[in-house]
């Protein structure tokens, strides 16, 4: 049915495009032709993406682990890499802490940290856990030719590769590991990147936990879709490489800023497999603030457009034409910026500049166009599930687009030159802010749609017009109005919203066994965990005061992790604890209950599927969260910890290649 | 031996005045071939045409066919099948007439005196469209006509009826009628008074040439100082009521079949061509087909003016008539000196001195059909007054390829179908260029993509004419299509360049010198039917108009005859039945222009009076392909097997034609007694209507009409698919009595009227159509392959839309097979590395 509908919605939409191609295009002046050219190069955009999008998603392979051999004598050695930059070492030693705890032969499994920033303290660190610290005196070609650099010191057959703050479960080497063994062709095993922190849309949209993350889309649908085509690529981190494999492309590739897709084009290119496996592993922390995420994804443009540039996927040789189709859609994902700018201001060409921009009646347009958009709104709704919802991506594009469209062209144009924004570090929020650096281009943007709506209904109210004048005014009201809907949408983002805990706390529902100072033994269940303390479910006995140290004891499959905390506060059935660390093993107890737990983050895709109006309506009531009332600072909340700063790590290794450009 | 001079038979035409006023010469025997020449013709070289009448260039009136005598006739240029006029004797005695062939006829003989009649022609009936609507900046209007060349004119008058601005200064104003550029006469300004009435003016019977053109050209001021021409008080208006009156005298008649078709018709004459047929009473089937090929060709002759044939056993008392007889069928008083073999003659009417008797016979039906073939193909070649004929060898004909339709398989000069002459315009505003083209109306375009047409025109440049709001608006019959600018066509198109940009001295370096505009324009498809015209209609406005400016005057502009249009595009293929194709275009049967594929049903009772109708419509076909019905025939009802694979067009009243209702077993039609029943709605068609599928039931209302008319003056046209041959399609003009038959032609002749007879059935009673569609519709015509579909879909959306969800449907099963094919495909072979 599926395939039915995207054939359907293609057809409809080559129709609209044919039209437009061949009735809509004489104009008679010279700003009608450029614009008019500009707005139909963006729509003939937008239908290649629809169209390779359906491609690429069509079928979603849904690859399942494959178990290991029972006899583990026969699995292989692993090394696991964690490269890092800059990151702050406590971000870092519960990546560093949770890879050792993999479960995995102790003899066929090394963690190596790969610190470029060459820290003492990390060596210290390195040596206290007892993994092994590699370094080197220069930081050429950033990560790639850190992991390169790691390959020449290593040796076993299998490479693990985890981003500095992406913490696995214990998990992550028996689930993943079984399709290396089975197959011998497959060079890569990526998995999602989860994130157990909110990203800038989930924290300040209103509605924004109630859609699904900006990544689920990628993770969920695309990465497994590419499967199906043998295209799904390398992600960069939470993925097992196959040394043979990459030793016969030279080791990482290097040439762009996004190695990963690069690396697995190449491996692609000499015939390599690559298989995706759809089941969280692992989780990071999200982009923290809107500005981080525009310098993240400006990075990722950039990467994706020197690909373009460089090595093609088009005329790359060597790879199939499904492969070429998904990879062209993933790296010209990234032009989005201009074609959406485009899509964004075409209403005021007329309401504005009183340009035409499309020579026909605006019925003819509704009735090619109307079609085409219902179709494929209805098409992808339905493809993309519970994995995207509509219009959001319309949100995400528009955040990013004014800032991306300078990237775009400079690096289409000069792959080699352009320079990288300095994104601030983050930390916490005591007060909800509007954040204009982030959002003052789509700020304008807003204020000349809403000039042009203006004036457009102005015209339509006071103006006695002709039939053909007054649609077109009304419909490029509609379209206008509706742009201005995105965009105040992704303005509303920009309006930061306070972070109060400094760490993300998870949400887990674990028997617990509380053993009070006096030998009482309580059970209860736990509703949160995080590595400061954990909120527990148990009824209070009336004795104890806050501060009162307790035992507590975590089950969780045939395995039991016990700790020792404070009691922050206990009111009724509802106890708030705080753990005691005393050494590294506890941390790594630690870090085993919150992130390790092989089950952790398999609520990653519980979300409704989408409704397009529902999602409309969730739009509209981003907007309302705009023009709430600024937050007070001082609202009652259960803070935990101590506030403390950390960068993410897609910030951190912004930085790192911000150095190198 | 000397053959003759290569002169034009504009000798011919215009020695016939004096030659009518001339003694006759003997006829000359038949001749096929030049070398059997009458050594008459030697003798008598042809004599230099006589001075044409003085015309001066400036005052060619706007659109006019130039003609006078001086000026070769189309018909000699028409391309033909016919012999060339070169080669022919000329069979004319010597030019012993006064020298000036538009000179007042000397008296005739007492005889011809007595044939003088008096007749009066409206100016509409003289071909103007409307009023003649004069104005300060388009002075000159007028319309044309002609004289018989076998009549003279001896006397004539103008009766004018109009009206004129009240505002005009009558010391400078007025309008001034000339005939042929001579002065007639002067409307006068009267003070107060803005209408004149019944102003007569006598004009000079010297004036009249065999084509005439009469003017009108007004000329006013409002004011004694600064007139501006295109003042609103500048105007005039002639009532097409406005009468001219002739007295004509019929000259001796020429009768010799060189000059056919002369007497019996004359292209001067542009009224309806009526010429008796004179048939045996009850006539075969060879007679009926030489019958319906000669008046054929004298429909094709006719052309515009259309022709009918009274039809009646014996010779009328008075004036011309064409009698088709074997040997034994000869009616009383048609004497000829004797038949051997396939003959054609002009004989004197016994009835009537001045009325003269075409002859086709033969001593059997197939020598009656081969001298009507003869006559039709070689008139040319003959003379004298009896002539025995060899029956002509036929080219056989391409479908589509009527010499009146233009051609489909290439784009087509304007120049090929009209004189070059008539795409020149006169004046600021002159009235449209008109260009007549016709074709088959079966006409279909991939997504009814136009038919381009490139138009080439000239226009004089700025400094004269204001070119930015000068234009030239192109219309196809009557339907407005575009508006072509005077300004220079390329600097237009890149008008929206920066200045600097624009490439004028390229374009001045590289131009060829011709300074014709180029412009596109697309015909729509739905616009062109049957018959069409495209029409020019310049509208330019002189710069610096305004007071004490003076504007040039006799501005020309014109169409480039090289300008072009192209119906290449056209696919022939047409939903049937569809009687309005019929009506205008003859369609199916004129898809073979000789009607080679076409057989006519007559009952074998049938009178004159439906043959005559057979006649008439045969005439009225062949008027619409230009080509004569050389390939038609002419069956019984009980012989239709013999022409299943014929297009069949059946005529006459239906208690006669009862042999042949079977031929209408497949249409919801049957003939009882003396009407048209319609049959009871087949089972699939309620069992679909009761689905709600079949549409709602369209014989309902038809068969309320038909109950309610009564059966003697039943008339009506039914239209279906032959039922002896797939694709070919039966036309039926039936009627409740003779009488009622006859009112058929006038019907479509009447442009009004015809464009309402549409469907598959039309009741015609009481001259006012009307359609109905009934019956289930077939196709004829073939397409490319790739375009049926397009063409099954073309007026139905829900269709289209269903096509398209079965398509993906079935594609999209296709695909999801595929796609679950490579899936598991894809992980069987990870399974398969696993076993190993």
């Amino acid at each position: 049915m599926t395939v039915c509908l995207a054939l359907f919605s293609t057809i409809i939409s080559s129709r609209y495009i044919f039209w437009r191609l061949t009735d809509t295009l004489s104009f008679n002046s010279l700003w009608g032709n450029v614009l008019g050219g500009l707005l139909v190069c963006a729509e003939l955009y937008a239908l290649s993406v629809l169209v390779f999008g359906y491609i690429q998603n069509i079928w979603p392979l849904e690859r399942k682990p494959v178990p290991l051999p029972a006899a583990v004598e026969l699995w292989p050695s692993v090394d696991v890499y964690i490269p890092t930059y800059n990151e702050s070492l406590s971000i870092v030693r519960k990546t560093v802490l949770a890879c050792m705890a993999m479960d995995w032969p102790d003899d066929r499994f090394r963690v190596f940290l790969l610190d470029d920033g060459n820290r003492e303290e990390f060596r210290r660190f390195a040596e206290e856990v007892g993994v092994e610290y590699i370094t080197r005196t220069d930081n050429k070609h950033a990560k790639a030719g850190n992991l390169n650099n790691a390959m020449r010191h290593t040796n076993a057959p299998y490479i693990a590769v985890f981003d500095s703050d992406h913490i696995p479960t214990r998990a992550f080497l028996q689930v993943s590991m079984g399709w290396m063994l089975r197959d011998p062709k497959i060079a890569l095993i990526q998995t999602p990147h989860h994130f157990y922190s909110p990203d800038p849309f989930q924290r300040n949209l209103t509605a924004g936990t109630r859609v699904p993350p900006e990544g689920n889309m990628f993770y969920g649908l695309v990465q497994d879709g590419n499967d199906f085509w043998n295209a799904s690529f390398f992600c960069g981190s939470c993925a097992v490489l196959r040394r043979k494999a990459l030793e016969e492309i030279g080791g990482f590739a290097f040439e762009t800023v996004t190695e990963d897709a690069h690396t697995m084009l190449k491996l692609h290119r000499r015939g390599w497999q690559s298989a995706y496996l759809k089941v969280p592993l692992a989780a990071g922390l999200a982009t923290e603030r809107l500005a981080l995420h525009v310098g993240q994804r400006a990075r990722w443009a950039r990467g994706m457009i020197q690909i373009l540039r460089r090595d093609n996927p088009a005329l790359a040789s060597g790879l199939s034409l499904a492969q070429r189709i998904c990879y062209m859609q993933a790296s010209g994902h990234f032009l989005f910026a201009v074609p959406r700018v485009i899509f964004l201001l075409s209403p005021l060409a007329f309401l504005l500049l009183g340009q035409n921009i499309v020579a026909a009646s605006p019925l003819a347009i509704t009735a090619y166009a109307l079609p085409h958009i219902a179709l494929s709104i209805a098409v992808n709704s339905r493809m993309q599930k519970n994995w995207r919802h509509s219009f959001w991506s319309e949100i995400y594009e528009t955040v990013l687009a004014m800032f991306l469209v300078r990237v775009t062209l400079t690096t289409l144009i000069a792959p080699k030159r352009g320079k990288f924004n300095v994104t601030e570090k983050g930390g916490l929020l005591e007060k909800g802010y509007f954040d204009l650096k982030a959002v003052y281009p789509n700020l304008l943007l807003a204020a000349l749609l809403i000039v042009g709506i203006a004036r457009g209904v102005v015209s339509l109210v006071a103006v006695n017009n002709d039939l053909l004048t007054f649609q077109a005014l009304l419909l490029n009201s509609i379209w206008a109005s509706f742009s201005l809907l995105i965009v105040m949408a992704a303005l509303a983002v920009g309006r930061e919203r306070r972070q109060t805990r400094s760490v993300a706390r998870v949400s887990a529902v674990l028997p617990v066994e509380i053993i009070l100072p006096d030998g009482r033994t309580i059970t209860g269940a736990s509703r949160y965990l995080s590595v400061d303390g954990a909120d527990l479910l148990c009824a209070c006995p009336d004795d104890v005061a806050d501060g009162a140290q307790i035992e507590t004891s975590f089950k969780f499959g045939a395995e039991r992790i016990s700790l020792t905390a404070d009691v922050v506060r206990w009111r009724r059935d509802f106890l708030h604890i705080g753990w005691k660390q005393r050494d590294v093993a506890d941390e790594m107890k630690i870090v085993q209950l919150v992130f390790g737990r092989a089950d952790a983050w398999m609520h990653w895709a519980d979300y409704k599927s989408d409704k397009p109006l529902v999602s409309l309506v969730r739009v509209l009531d981003s907007i309302r969260g705009l023009f709430r009332p600024p937050e007070r600072a001082s609202r009652a909340s259960r803070r935990i910890g101590k506030p403390a700063g950390y960068l993410t790590g897609e910030e951190a290794s912004a930085h790192n290649f911000e150095v190198k450009l | 031996m000397k053959k003759g001079p290569s002169f034009p038979s504009i000798v011919l035409i215009a020695s016939l005045v004096a030659n009518a006023l001339g003694p006759s010469i003997p006829p000359a025997t038949a001749q096929t071939s030049p070398d059997q020449a009458p050594p008459a013709a030697e003798k008598t070289p042809p004599s230099v045409p006589p001075a044409a009448p003085q015309t001066s260039p400036d005052n060619n009136p706007p659109t006019a066919e130039k003609a006078p005598p001086a000026v070769p006739m189309p018909d000699v240029e028409a391309p033909s099948n016919r012999a060339p006029a070169a080669e022919l004797p000329p069979a004319l005695p010597p030019a012993e007439a006064p020298a000036k062939p538009d000179a007042p006829p000397s008296p005739a003989s007492p005889a011809a005196r007595a044939q003088s009649r008096q007749v009066t022609f409206t100016l509409r009936q003289l071909g103007a469209q409307g009023p003649l609507a004069l104005r300060g900046a388009s002075e000159l209007s007028g319309v044309k006509f002609g004289v018989r060349a076998d009549e003279v004119v001896t006397a004539a008058s103008l009766k004018l009826s109009g009206a004129m601005s009240p505002s005009l200064i009558p010391q400078f104003s007025n309008v001034t009628v000339t005939l042929n550029e001579q002065y007639v006469g002067t409307i006068p300004v009267s003070n107060g008074k803005a209408r004149f009435d019944n102003l007569e003016m006598s004009i000079d019977p010297i004036y009249f040439a065999l084509d005439n053109r009469l003017n009108f050209r007004f000329s006013g001021r409002y004011t004694d100082k600064c007139n501006d021409p295109l003042s609103g008080l500048l105007w005039s208006t002639i009532a097409d009521t406005s009468a001219l009156t002739l007295t004509l005298v019929r000259l001796p008649p020429q009768r010799d079949l060189s000059h056919l078709p002369l007497p019996f018709f004359d292209t001067h004459d542009r009224q309806p061509l009526v010429l008796p047929f004179v048939l045996a009473p009850s006539p075969n089937n060879a007679a009926l087909q030489a019958s319906g090929i000669v008046a054929s060709w004298f429909g094709q002759l006719a052309s515009f003016r259309g022709a009918s044939f009274p039809t009646s056993a014996a010779v009328p008392k008075a004036g011309n008539a064409v009698v088709l007889a074997t040997t034994d069928t000869l009616p009383p008083g048609v004497k000829p000196t004797q038949i051997a073999g396939p003959t054609i003659a002009v004989l004197p009417n016994e009835n009537d001195a001045s009325g003269s008797i075409l002859l086709v016979a033969g001593r059997n039906g197939d020598e009656l059909v081969n001298a009507a073939k003869a006559l039709v193909v070689g008139n040319r070649t003959l003379g004298g007054e009896t002539a025995v004929v060899t029956p002509p060898t036929l080219m056989t004909r391409k479908p589509y390829d009527a010499p009146a339709w233009i051609p489909t398989d290439r784009p087509i000069r304007l120049g090929q179908l009209v004189e070059a002459t008539d795409l020149q315009a006169f004046g600021y505003a002159p009235g449209p260029l008109r260009v007549p083209f016709r074709t088959a109306p079966d006409l279909y375009t991939w997504r009814d993509r136009g038919f381009p047409a490139e138009i080439r025109y000239r226009g004089p440049p700025g400094p004269i004419v204001d070119l930015a709001v000068s234009r030239l608006d192109v219309a196809v019959n009557n339907l407005y299509l575009a508006s072509l600018p005077l300004a220079d066509d390329s600097a237009r198109t890149l008008s929206w360049l920066p200045a600097a940009l624009q490439p004028k001295d390229v374009r001045q370096l590289l131009s060829s010198g011709n300074t014709s505009t180029v412009r596109k324009v697309d015909l729509p498809v739905y616009d062109v039917f049957g018959q069409n015209e495209l029409q020019f209609a310049f509208d330019t406005r002189p710069l610096g108009r305004g007071a004490c400016v003076g504007i040039p005057g006799d501005l020309r502009m014109g169409i480039d005859p090289d300008s072009t249009i192209d119906l290449s595009r056209a696919n022939r293929i047409a939903n049937l039945p569809n009687l309005a194709f019929f009506v205008n275009s003859g369609f199916p049967f004129s898809r073979m222009a000789d009607l080679s594929e076409t057989a006519v049903i007559l009952s074998a009772q049938a009178d004159l009076r439906e043959v005559q109708v057979y006649l008439e419509l045969l005439g009225r076909v062949s008027s619409l392909t230009g080509l004569p019905a050389l390939g038609v025939v002419v069956v019984r009802p009980d012989e239709v097997r013999r022409v299943s694979d014929r297009d069949l067009l059946m005529v006459g009243t239906i208690d006669k034609l009862q042999a042949g209702a079977d031929l209408l077993r497949d249409s919801p039609f049957r003939l009882e007694g003396q009407t048209v029943r319609i049959g009871l709605s087949s089972p699939i068609d309620n069992i679909r209507r009761s689905f709600g599928l079949g549409g709602e039931d369209r014989a309902s209302p038809a068969r309320a009409t038909l109950q309610a008319i009564p059966t003697s003056t039943f008339l009506a046209m039914i239209g279906t698919e032959s039922p002896l041959s797939r694709g070919r399609s039966l036309v039926a003009v039936v009627a409740g009595s003779g009488d009622a038959l006859q009112g058929a032609l006038p019907v479509m002749r009447d442009s009004e009227q015809a464009a309402k007879i549409q469907g598959d059935l039309a009741i015609l009673t009481d001259g006012r159509p009307i359609s109905y569609k009934i019956g289930d519709s077939y196709i004829v015509g073939t397409l490319p392959l790739w375009l049926y579909p397009s063409w099954m879909l073309q007026d139905s959306p829900v269709g289209l839309l269903l096509v398209l969800l079965a398509g993906t449907g079935l594609l999209g099963i296709v695909l999801f097979r595929a796609l679950r094919r490579r899936a598991s495909a894809r992980k069987r072979e990870i399974e398969a590395e696993t076993g190993a």
